[in-house]
Order: C-alpha cells, then sequence, then structure tokens
C-alpha cells in the first residue's frame, strides 16, 4: 500500500480524478496570485510622495534670517589686520529684478494696491481661467499665467484685472502681443511695446505678455491702469536684445506693425514652426516676407529639401527653378504665388505674391538683402 | 497532483509573497511604485481576526480590510485551511517542527494527540473580543499574522546589517543597514521561544495559543466539507495521527475546531478510510470547541478587567507622557489604541528608523505600538510612507502636501509632531560658553523655527580689576587671559579662541550675570591690556573691576513654526 | 554476574591488563598531539603587552587629484560663465573652454568621482542641493573625455537614499550611466588630515578623522560641485563646505570650530576641479532653505581650479557679501595657499581680485548666444 514518491512516503497509491482537478485549480489560482502581484506591483505610477513648494507665492513675505546683533556696540570695528573680524553682514532684501520677485508689485504715488487674491496658472490648468482663449496661448507655449486684482483704497468697487503670462521667451511674447492685437491700436511707451484698446493697457517685455484691463474707457480707469502696467513692467526683466528676426527682415518698404511670429505650421508649410513674417509694399506689389531659423544649416537644408519632395508629390511644384536656382517657386490655392530658399540657418520666402515673376523678384531681392 | 503537494506548494509560495512583501515595504520602493501600496500589508488585510476586532473597537471596517471576507468565507465553507495553507507563521511552525521532528511512528503519535490545552486559545480569543468590545485592541500581542509582521520588522530583517553587513539594492535602497528597535530583544525573546516550543509539541502556538485560529475553529462549525472517517475501514492503527497537524483526533470523533485541513491524515491511512467528504454526520465529529462555560465567563472578565487596569493609570489622559509622538497622521490617542494592531509595519517602512516600538508609555495597551525616538532618528520630510502601509487606518493616509502645509492644504497648516524644547543645562551655548547653532542650521522649515539672539555670558575668570584704562583701552592687573601651546597669549580675537565668527568678546565696566554699565567688543588684547574697538564713554578708574564677557548667539524656539 | 551482562575476558579489563604497543602509541599519541597542540595555540595567541588585539587604526591618506593635471601656471584659475537662459550644458562646456577643455583634466580610463551637495531631501528649485542639470553635464563630458567610470557621492544629514532620489541626482546618475555610492558604513576608513593630533590654537580641527574613504580610494579625479548657499553659522555654504559631506563619524562637534574645520576640509581633498553652481543662490534661511521665497536664481556656473578663489568670488558676486570678512577664507589661504605651487601642486588664494588683475580670471555672458 505505502508508495515512495519524491522521496515521501505515502500510503495512498492512486489519486482521485477530483483531487487532481482541485490540486491543479488550486495551483492555477496560486499562479494567478503571484502573477498578478508582479504584474501590477511594478507598474510606476503617480507619485505617492509628491509634494508642492512653499514659498513662489503672490506677495512674498519678508523674512529676515541672521538676527541684527542685539550688542548695544554701537559701531562698526575700525579696520585693519589687527581688527577682529566683524559680525558678517545680514544678507541685503532679496534681489527682485531678477523676474522672479512679486509678480504684482505696489504701484507708487496711485492709490491702486496689489491683489489679495493673485492666483497661479499653468499651461494644464489655463483653460479654467480663460477657457477658449487658451488655445491661443498654449500655441504660443505659454509657462504660466498670475492672475490678480488691483484695487483702489478709495474706491473698493473700482477693479483692474491683470494677466501677467510668461511665455518663456521674447519671441512667443511677441507672437501673442501681435496675435491678439487687432488692427489699428493705440501705442504707448511701457516695456517693449504695447497699445491702449478699450481702457485697458496690453503690452511686452522680456518673456513677458501683460494686459491690464480695465471695465471702461473712463479717464480714472486710463491713468490707473497705465500706471499699474508701468509697474509691472519696471519688474520685470529683459535683455534689451532685439528679436532676431527684426535685423533680418528688410525694413524697406515694411508695413508698419506687421512684424509677426507664428508658432504653429505656418501657411500650409507644415514642417516650419516659428517663423516671423511681415507685409511689404515695394514697387507696387505687395507680399509678405517669412523667414525661419533652423538649428544648423544641414536641418536648414533639410526642411527645404523636404518641402520640395512634398510638393513635388503633390504635383504642384513649377519647374521655374531654372531661372533662379535653389528656388521654390509654386501657385497658392487662392491665386497667389509664393517662393521658398534657404540661406544659411534660415528658410525663408516669400508669400502672397500677385504672380510668379514677382514671387521670384521678391525673393531674389529678400536674398540679396539676407546676404548683406 | 495531490493535495498535500498542492498545500505544500501553497505554503511556500505564500510564505515567498509574505516575505516579498516585508522586504519590499520600504520608503524607495513605495516612491518608485506606488502600486505596491495594494500588495504590502495584505497579509494584515486578509486577517478576518483583524477585521472582526477593528469593526468592534470602530464600528466600521477600514479600506482594505474587506479582503478578510476572501479567508472568511470559504472558512465557513472549508474549515480552518487557512492554518496550514496559507498562514506564513502557520508555515513557519510547520517548517521548525518538521526540521526537528521527532522520528519513530509512535512518538509521533504522541505528540499529536489532542489535549486540552487547546481550549486556552479560545479563551484568549474570547477575552481580546471583550477587551475590543471595551475599546482597546489587543489582538495584535497574538495574533499570527501580526506577531510574524512585527517579528520579522523588529529581529529577522535586521539581522541583515547586524551582524551582517548591509546589502545595497539596485535602485538605491540599502537592506539592512543595522535598524535599531529599542527594546527590541524583548520581542526576539518571544518570538524564539515560540518557535522553539516547536520541539516541545509540533504547532505549539498554532494549537495552543493563536486566536485566529481560534476565531477560524469558531467558524469551522458551519463548514460543509469536512474529513470524515469510515469506521467500517478503519482498524484503530492511528498512523493517521502521526501527520495531524491540528492534533484533531481524526482516529476518533475528529475536532473540527482543530482540523487544520492539512490532508495529512487522508495520505497516511493504510487502509483508505479517511476522505474529505460533504456534509458528513454529525455523529462522528465533535462540532465546536472544547471550552467550558465558566471558562468562556472567566476569559471574558480578563478582557474587561484588563480594561480597566490597563486606562487606570491614566496614561492616555492626564499623565499622557511627553515621549509619546504618534507618526504622522495618526488618529487621536484613544481611537489610534482603537487600531492600532501593533504590527509595526510603519515601523518597517519609516526611511530614518525613527519610530520605535513603545513599551508602557501610554499604558499596558500602548505596548509595542509605535512611537517616535528622536535620538535615533528624525521624521524625514517628505514621507508620508506609515500611513500608506498602516491596514487599519491607526495612521491615515497623508499627502505630502497635507504634512507639510503645502499647495491646497495651506490654510490648514502642517501637521505638527511636537515641539522641540531646549535642555538649558545641556545646550552648549547657554550653559558652556561656547557657541554651537547647530539645531538652526538643521531646521528645515523656512522661515526657520529655531532663530538665534546674541547674549553676552561672563567667561570663567572673567572678573578682572583694573590698573589703567584709557577711552580706547584697559590694562588689567592679572593677565588678560592664559597661553596656547605656542607659549603666546591667547587672545580675544574672535576666531583664534575658538569661538566661531559670530562670537566676539566684550568687556563691561560694571560686572555680574546679567550686567549693567558699558558694555565695548575687544578688538585685540596682549598678555594684560585689551584693546577696544570703541570708545568707552565712562573710564573705569583704577582698582575697579571689570568684566569679560563672551557674546554669542543663543537659540530660541518659535513654537508657532516648529513642526516636530 | 546475571545473564544480562556481557562477558569480559578477564585479559582485557582491570589492572593487569594486556596493553599492547600499538594501542599504547595510538591512544597516548593522540592525547600528547592534543596537549600539545593546545599548548602551542594558546603560546601562539599570547599577548603579553596586552595591546595586541586592539583595533590599531592605519590611517588612510588622500592623494592630491590636482598633481596629476598637468596645468599651466599661465592658464586661467577661475572661469566664469551667465546665461539669462540656464541652458546648462553650454555653460558647463563654455566654463571649462578657458580652463582647458575636460580634456585637460580627465584622462581616458580615468575613474572620476562628483561630489556633489546632496545634504538633503529637498527639490533641487529649492536652492540646498546641486542642481541635477550640472551633474548630468558634467558626467557626459567625462564619459566624453574617455572616464571608463563616474562615480558620484555624498554622506547627507538626511537619509541618504531619499536624499538622492529627491534631489534628482540619482535619476541623473541612472541615466547617464554614473554610480551612486551610498555611504554604507564599511565604506568609512580612518584618514590621516595631518600627522599630529589637532591644535587648535593653529586653527586646527582634524587631525585622523573617518572619512567616506571607498569612492576616493577608487577615483584618479575628483570633482566638486557645490551650490552657493546662506548659512546661519558660518555664513555662506560654498565649494570647500561642500567636502563636508565626506566627513563620517560624529561630525557634528566640528560645528563649534567651524572655519577651522572648513578650512581643514580645503586642506584635505586638493581637487582636480570645482564648480560652482549658481544657478539658483540660497540667500537666507540657509543651509536648509524651504522655501521659493529664499532662493534668488544668478544663471551662473563657475569653474575653477582654485576652491578659496571660487569662493571668494561667489561670496562676493553671488550673495553680495564681503570675503574679507569670511574667516574661513583667510585660514585656507594661511594653510595650504601659502606655499609656492611648485612645492604643492594647488592653488589656494583667497583675493581673487589679484586673479582679475593678471588675467587668470574669465568671465564670459552666454545669454545672447543662439545655441
Amino acid at each position: 500500500m505505502a508508495v515512495r514518491r519524491h522521496g515521501r512516503t505515502y500510503q495512498r497509491e492512486t489519486v482521485g480524478m477530483t483531487e487532481q482537478i482541485v490540486a491543479v485549480v488550486i495551483l492555477g489560482l496560486l499562479g494567478t496570485i503571484v502573477v498578478a502581484f508582479l504584474a501590477t506591483g511594478f507598474r510606476p505610477g503617480p507619485a505617492l510622495f509628491a509634494s508642492q513648494l512653499a514659498g513662489d507665492e503672490a506677495v512674498p513675505a519678508s523674512t529676515t534670517t541672521t538676527v541684527t546683533p542685539a550688542s548695544p556696540d554701537a559701531t562698526p570695528p575700525p579696520p585693519g589686520p589687527t581688527t577682529a573680524t566683524a559680525l558678517p553682514a545680514p544678507p541685503t532684501s532679496p534681489d527682485t529684478t531678477a523676474g522672479t520677485g512679486p509678480p504684482f508689485p505696489a504701484v507708487l504715488d496711485t492709490d491702486w494696491l496689489p491683489p489679495t487674491n493673485a492666483a497661479t496658472y499653468t499651461a494644464d490648468d489655463l483653460w479654467e481661467k480663460i477657457n477658449g482663449r487658451a488655445d491661443l496661448y498654449l500655441a504660443f507655449h505659454v509657462a504660466r499665467l498670475w492672475f490678480g486684482t488691483y484695487r483702489r483704497s478709495s474706491d473698493p468697487d473700482a477693479a483692474l484685472d491683470v494677466y501677467r503670462y510668461d511665455m518663456g521667451s521674447p519671441e512667443n511674447a511677441f507672437g501673442i502681443y501681435q496675435a491678439e492685437s487687432g488692427g489699428d491700436v493705440e501705442a504707448v511707451d511701457v516695456g517693449r511695446e504695447a497699445y491702449v484698446a478699450g481702457g485697458s493697457v496690453i503690452f511686452w517685455k522680456g518673456n513677458h505678455y501683460v494686459r491690464v484691463e480695465a471695465p471702461d474707457e473712463s479717464d480714472a480707469y486710463a491713468q490707473g491702469a497705465l500706471a499699474v502696467a508701468r509697474a509691472l513692467a519696471d519688474a520685470l526683466l529683459d535683455d534689451g536684445q532685439p528679436l532676431w528676426a527684426e535685423s533680418l527682415l528688410p525694413s524697406a518698404g515694411r508695413v508698419p506693425r506687421s512684424l509677426a511670429y507664428q508658432t504653429g505650421a505656418a501657411f500650409g508649410l507644415d514642417s516650419l514652426g516659428e517663423v516671423f513674417h511681415g507685409r511689404y509694399e515695394r514697387e507696387g506689389t505687395t507680399f509678405v516676407l517669412f523667414i525661419h531659423r533652423a538649428t544648423s544649416p544641414q536641418e536648414a537644408q533639410g526642411l527645404y529639401e523636404g518641402h520640395r519632395a512634398s510638393l513635388r508629390q503633390l504635383g504642384i511644384l513649377q519647374d521655374g527653378s531654372t531661372e533662379s536656382p535653389g528656388l521654390l517657386l509654386v501657385e497658392a490655392p487662392d491665386g497667389r504665388f509664393e517662393a521658398v530658399f534657404v540661406h544659411g540657418t534660415y528658410v525663408a520666402g516669400v508669400l502672397e505674391a500677385g504672380s510668379a515673376a514677382a514671387a521670384a523678384e521678391a525673393a531674389r531681392w529678400f536674398r540679396t538683402q539676407l546676404a548683406q | 497532483m495531490r493535495i498535500t503537494t498542492a498545500r505544500i506548494i501553497s505554503q511556500s509560495v505564500f510564505a515567498a509573497l509574505f516575505l516579498a512583501f516585508i522586504t519590499l515595504t520600504s520608503l524607495s520602493m513605495l516612491s518608485d511604485y506606488p502600486a505596491l501600496r495594494f500588495w504590502l500589508s495584505k497579509f494584515l488585510e486578509i486577517d478576518p481576526l483583524v477585521a472582526v476586532s477593528t469593526a468592534m473597537t470602530t464600528h466600521t471596517l477600514y479600506k482594505g480590510l474587506l479582503w478578510s471576507l476572501v479567508v472568511l468565507l470559504p472558512t465557513l465553507f472549508l474549515g480552518r485551511f487557512f492554518c496550514n495553507w496559507v498562514c506564513p507563521f502557520g508555515t513557519l511552525h510547520h517548517l521548525t517542527g518538521w526540521l526537528f521532528h521527532r522520528r519513530g511512528l509512535q512518538a509521533k503519535i504522541d505528540a499529536n494527540q489532542y489535549r486540552r490545552s487547546a481550549v486556552l486559545k479560545y479563551y484568549i480569543l474570547v477575552g481580546m473580543l471583550v477587551a475590543a468590545l471595551f475599546g482597546t485592541l489587543q489582538i495584535g500581542l497574538l495574533d499570527p499574522l501580526v506577531f510574524v509582521h512585527r517579528a520579522f520588522t523588529v529581529n529577522v530583517l535586521p539581522l541583515l546589517g547586524r551582524p551582517v553587513p548591509a546589502l545595497e539594492l539596485p535602485g538605491g535602497a540599502v537592506l539592512g543597514g543595522g535598524r535599531l528597535h529599542q527594546f527590541g530583544w524583548i520581542l526576539g525573546f518571544a518570538f524564539f521561544v515560540l518557535l522553539t516550543l516547536n520541539l516541545v509539541r509540533p504547532r505549539w502556538f498554532c494549537r495552543v495559543l493563536c486566536p485566529l485560529g481560534a476565531l477560524l475553529g469558531v467558524l469551522s462549525r458551519f463548514s460543509l466539507w469536512r474529513i470524515e472517517r469510515d469506521p467500517r475501514r478503519c482498524v484503530n492503527c492511528n498512523v493517521c495521527v502521526q501527520g495531524c497537524e491540528g492534533a484533531c483526533e481524526p482516529d476518533a470523533r475528529l475536532r473540527r475546531s482543530e482540523c487544520f485541513v492539512c490532508f495529512n491524515c487522508i495520505e497516511d491511512c493504510p487502509h483508505g478510510a479517511l476522505r474529505f467528504a460533504f456534509l458528513p454526520s454529525r455523529a462522528s465529529e465533535v462540532t465546536g470547541p472544547d471550552a467550558g462555560r465558566r471558562g468562556v465567563v472567566l476569559a471574558a472578565l480578563s478582557g474587561l478587567f484588563f480594561c480597566s487596569w490597563t486606562r487606570a493609570a491614566g496614561k492616555t489622559t492626564r499623565d499622557f507622557s511627553s515621549r509619546v509622538i504618534r507618526p504622522p497622521g495618526a488618529v487621536e490617542e484613544l481611537e489610534f489604541l482603537e487600531r492600532c494592531l501593533k504590527c509595526d509595519q510603519c515601523l518597517r517602512v519609516c526611511p530614518t528608523n525613527v519610530l520605535q516600538p513603545a513599551l508602557f508609555e501610554t499604558g499596558l495597551e500602548g505596548l509595542w505600538t509605535p512611537v517616535m525616538n528622536f535620538r535615533i532618528g528624525f521624521c524625514q520630510l517628505h514621507c508620508t510612507a506609515c500611513g500608506y502601509v498602516c491596514p487599519t487606518g491607526a495612521i491615515q493616509h497623508l499627502t505630502v502636501d497635507e504634512k507639510l502645509g503645502l499647495g491646497p492644504a495651506a490654510e490648514q497648516g502642517p501637521v505638527r509632531l511636537g515641539t522641540a524644547h531646549f535642555d538649558l543645562g545641556r545646550c552648549l551655548p547657554w550653559s558652556k560658553n561656547t557657541p554651537c547653532m547647530v539645531c538652526e542650521e538643521i531646521c528645515p522649515v523656512s522661515p526657520k523655527a529655531i532663530y538665534s539672539e546674541y547674549q553676552q555670558f561672563l567667561l570663567r575668570d572673567g572678573r578682572k580689576s583694573v590698573t589703567a584704562a584709557t577711552a580706547n583701552s584697559v590694562t588689567l592687573a592679572e593677565t588678560a587671559t592664559g597661553v596656547d601651546s605656542t607659549g603666546a597669549p591667547c587672545r580675544f580675537v574672535a576666531h583664534q579662541f575658538r569661538g566661531d565668527e559670530t562670537a566676539s568678546y566684550h568687556v563691561r565696566t560694571t560686572p555680574g550675570p546679567a550686567g549693567t554699565g558699558q558694555s565695548v567688543r575687544i578688538a585685540d588684547n596682549n598678555v594684560d591690556t585689551l584693546a577696544l574697538a570703541a570708545a568707552l564713554e565712562e573710564v573705569p578708574p583704577p582698582g575697579t573691576e571689570v568684566g569679560i564677557y563672551i557674546e554669542y548667539k543663543v537659540p530660541k524656539m518659535d513654537t508657532s513654526r516648529c513642526i516636530g | 554476574m546475571t545473564e544480562t551482562h556481557q562477558q569480559v575476558p578477564p585479559a582485557e579489563t582491570g589492572p593487569g591488563r594486556q596493553l599492547s604497543r600499538r594501542e599504547f602509541l595510538l591512544r597516548g599519541g593522540t592525547t600528547v598531539a592534543a596537549a600539545t597542540a593546545t599548548a602551542g595555540l594558546a603560546v601562539w595567541l599570547h599577548d603579553d603587552i596586552g595591546t595586541a588585539g586592539l583595533a590599531q587604526p592605519r590611517p588612510a591618506t588622500i592623494k592630491n587629484y590636482f598633481a596629476a593635471v598637468d596645468y599651466p601656471e599661465s592658464a586661467p584659475r577661475v572661469s566664469i560663465v551667465r546665461d539669462a537662459r540656464d541652458r546648462v550644458d553650454g555653460m558647463v562646456g563654455a566654463a571649462l573652454a578657458p580652463l582647458g577643455g575636460i580634456e585637460r583634466f580627465v584622462r581616458k580610463g580615468d575613474c572620476v568621482l562628483i561630489k556633489p551637495n546632496v545634504g538633503f531631501e529637498r527639490d533641487p528649485r529649492l536652492g540646498a542641493t546641486t542642481h541635477p542639470e550640472v551633474v548630468r553635464s558634467v558626467i557626459r563630458l567625462c564619459r566624453r573625455a574617455g572616464a571608463r567610470r563616474v562615480l558620484v557621492t555624498d554622506n547627507p544629514i538626511e537619509q541618504a537614499a531619499a536624499c538622492f532620489a529627491r534631489t534628482g541626482i540619482r535619476a541623473v546618475a541612472d541615466q547617464e550611466g554614473a554610480r551612486v555610492v551610498l555611504p554604507v558604513e564599511r565604506y568609512f576608513q580612518p584618514v590621516a588630515v595631518r600627522p599630529t593630533p589637532p591644535d587648535p590654537a593653529r586653527n586646527e580641527a582634524l587631525g585622523t578623522w573617518p572619512i567616506l574613504w571607498a569612492p576616493l580610494e577608487q577615483a584618479d579625479k575628483v570633482i566638486g560641485i557645490a551650490p552657493i548657499k546662506d548659512h546661519n553659522l558660518c555664513s555662506a555654504s560654498m565649494l570647500m563646505k561642500n567636502w563636508y559631506g565626506l566627513l563620517g563619524g560624529r561630525r557634528n562637534q566640528f560645528h563649534q570650530a567651524i572655519h577651522d574645520v572648513i578650512s581643514d576640509l580645503g586642506l584635505l581633498v586638493s581637487p582636480t576641479l570645482v564648480i560652482a553652481d549658481g544657478l539658483r543662490v540660497l540667500i537666507r534661511n540657509g543651509p536648509t532653505g524651504g522655501s521659493l521665497n529664499d532662493v534668488r536664481p544668478a544663471h551662473t556656473l563657475v569653474a575653477a581650479v582654485d576652491q578659496v578663489a571660487c569662493d571668494a568670488w561667489c561670496y562676493e558676486n553671488l550673495l553680495q557679501r564681503d570675503p574679507t570678512r569670511l574667516r574661513y577664507l583667510e585660514l585656507a589661504h594661511r594653510k595650504f595657499g601659502l606655499d609656492a605651487y611648485s612645492q604643492s601642486r594647488r592653488f589656494g588664494r583667497h583675493d581673487w581680485r589679484e586673479y582679475e588683475r593678471t588675467g587668470l580670471l574669465v568671465e564670459q555672458d552666454l545669454s545672447n548666444r543662439l545655441a
């Protein structure tokens, strides 16, 4: 009756079918548990111990570290080699000109008070604050929005809403500035460029784009909005360097205030983002010149080749390239003409020209301008 | 595949899972794999005794404790299979007993006879449940899963590190590293004793002490399947008893409440008289435990008295010890004692080893509950891991933001574990004329809770009499101070007298502990003349006394900012 | 006698029993051998004096990691780079260029130890620890120069694994193939900073002290990367203070002579290269910080072969304080900066303006560069 199997003595010779099935089912259950543990337990997930950072408040509380000495010693020691080294000087107040100071500074010589309701939004939750308009800001790579309301001590109902966007770079700030300013606007001198519309003051400086919004055009608000805008501009850092395209796009013949910046697919040239363009009137024709800066001449050439290939595939490409080598000449769906060429690290060209000849001529002119 | 083979595999798998879970219980694992949170305390969550007793104390079933149904419901159908198929402590006892097993059939049969002592666990269960009814959770002292978690945390796993050197795991965790647990030897001793009792009788703990086994045994009365002996085939050879884990008398009327469903008897019976039957007759079994009514009443009374003993000292109310600092996220003390299993998982996960098993600081009932010992560690700022492994909610889940009062929790502020105090008798600046300020350096909040103020302290031998003085210098009768090892006079220039940059020396015209009069800083000195940094308004006449003071920063505490 | 007793022939037992020579030799010999062995072992272990069994630490000495660098005396010693856009990779490369590039410091096959400040379990934006991107750049450069292994280590005050994780240094090291060395107990060994016990009257703090020795021993080159921080006790924690993270034992006691110990740390380690991380400067509530309000972005990196001059420059230009009042700079200069370069093979000048005057200090501003 005894059976030795696997080194153990069993009394039963045979094992019933039910028992075998049950054993296998149990093993299957065990295996499932182990596999479930291995599979689900080691998945990375939302961090359990992530946290926000302290600080970064709207108006940081002024704090001191090294305490001023309680010593009644009034005068500091005279300098000299035998002098005992004195107490280290306590640090001066924090440097707020680095662009990370209080986002809503006090406005001197007015009775407008900085916001107590300051809130900040990032790209992820910008939609909550400005709803549909967020798409445009996101297209220009907005990093952060600071929102706050300045109020008057003399009139608590009077309010100026301030939207202070950190766009991450001067190009983006300029881009959104141009995109939101429509048509004729009254320029003012705040920040890098500014205008007044409907009582509100809008400007850009450095990486920032700021809107100081007034409810109406009355004088009371006009002065206040301007003062607040100036105070905000003073607190912003700007290295003063011109935008890279300003010197590259020719100034002769450019329609004032037509310089603009675009981040997304420019004019159907899908591979080109981050493009500056301006409108020109020259010798009776109008056209648009655009320029894109690649990271290297090789990349620029690559973009150009890729564009040519896709045009050829679409059957659009005209072989006017024999006239001016290295120039892509096409007819746009609206009947106007476009030309694209490469110059060093730049991909540039002409849009909205009246005729193929005009496009080619404008491109040639642009090219010579760039070469200087 | 024999059912006993399946059982052995099951025991091994669950033992391996237990080892894996408890080894992986660490902050770095939870940081990298948050999904492990579901698994790490799983053994405690499936423990029905934990669920039942916390339901009695808190009238709720905390989060993951619903998993106890996975064990409870099958027990109602199949009997006390948990003890020999799942329980890792049971596996440990089984393994120990088998390693030191008796040779010879008769010896084994004698070892596995039913003894009346098995009834003790039912009394223990009753006592503990009655205590739970009256608000104190003590099942953790003897519950096998809780016990084994605690024993591994406090005694077994710290073996790695002392004397075995620590292991550095890929991913950065350090296994072992010599974790310290105050009074851990008591627990280790108990663990060791329980294991060695397997040499006296196999599965001694499981048969005699285990309250979870008692609970499952009581519930076994409802089971539909059970081992059944066929008296026509049985020849009373008693071979079935030699492998019986539960000492449940399969050779006579089977004791349901003791049977571990190990199936060894079925394997061993030479005549095939035993089988696992559906709804066997009541006549061939002993349905319930052997506990007498008087014994149960005595046990209940013991549980009741325990409640009174433990609360009588007032350690949880008026005489609350200042040493009892609970982990961040811990609920209020009386509720804590209703929930804390003393499983010590929080100790296991704590990265800095600050959590320690208490002795009786909060009374009898607080034994082995977690308290913080700031000499051993400190509560790491961005860590709330203890709350994530606590199976019963004694320590609630906190996000780091809630713990530190950041972001959305900024209004309610940070969790304050306690407040630091200075022992001025030990503090170097306050009582030993030595600048220090390391406490301020370490303080992690901004602005710091510890700040400093300048104060002056009279030096030892600091009173000197003046022989001559001008507005800018004072000449003393004795040497201003000693000489250094090169023979040059020690100078009161701060950095040369082993003070730090922030210390300076002053002379006061009216010496005394909190002297009045003028105080002027000493710029330099030679053996007996002090050169002053500023002018004295009133020049002390010869023969008067002046005092030489050291001025430096002393620490002060802003209790509104200290988060412990 | 009953039947149950074993009957033994009389000759086998009792006083007159027959003793065979074989048995005599075998049993007697075994016993004598055991006695001899016991006595021999006892004599061999004997310690007459009494101190032979006591632990005699044989302190190691740290080598000069700069000595292997062939550094011309006329080459710049402090190289400062600013970039308002914090493009770290470019900054590090530009900072090293005037010093000769990484190739001058790291040779093919070197084992490089990078010692950042990972002292606290803090987010890098809080300025209390070295910024991980700087560490990343340096690791990459070392690899490009042919280093066979890059180690990253520190002995933090807080729990080591958590510090490396939260500061982002571990992630960077894992991504770039460098190995993080955690300060496990057995890596510490006593190291002799000076042969005699320290004399406080001469501002000496370290004699022989346990140091995080294992990575130092393996390394051919050591690069220190430290943030610039306010410090409540010694006024600033910069490059020399960074070596505090190599100390083991009960190092808390050095705080009572903090300037002595910091200058001694500069003496202890003669690094191949130091880099000051001035991207985010902790201007108050140091050294732990804890709030973004304490941090001022300064967008600066400094690479130097003279850690004293680098500290002095950073103290004056990044923390805006007066370095002539910072005691440990003067002490460091006295301890190892006065020797002629050819003797001690290291630089230690606390008057950085001297370098400026002699053209050994270079500044660059990359803010307007395109890439």
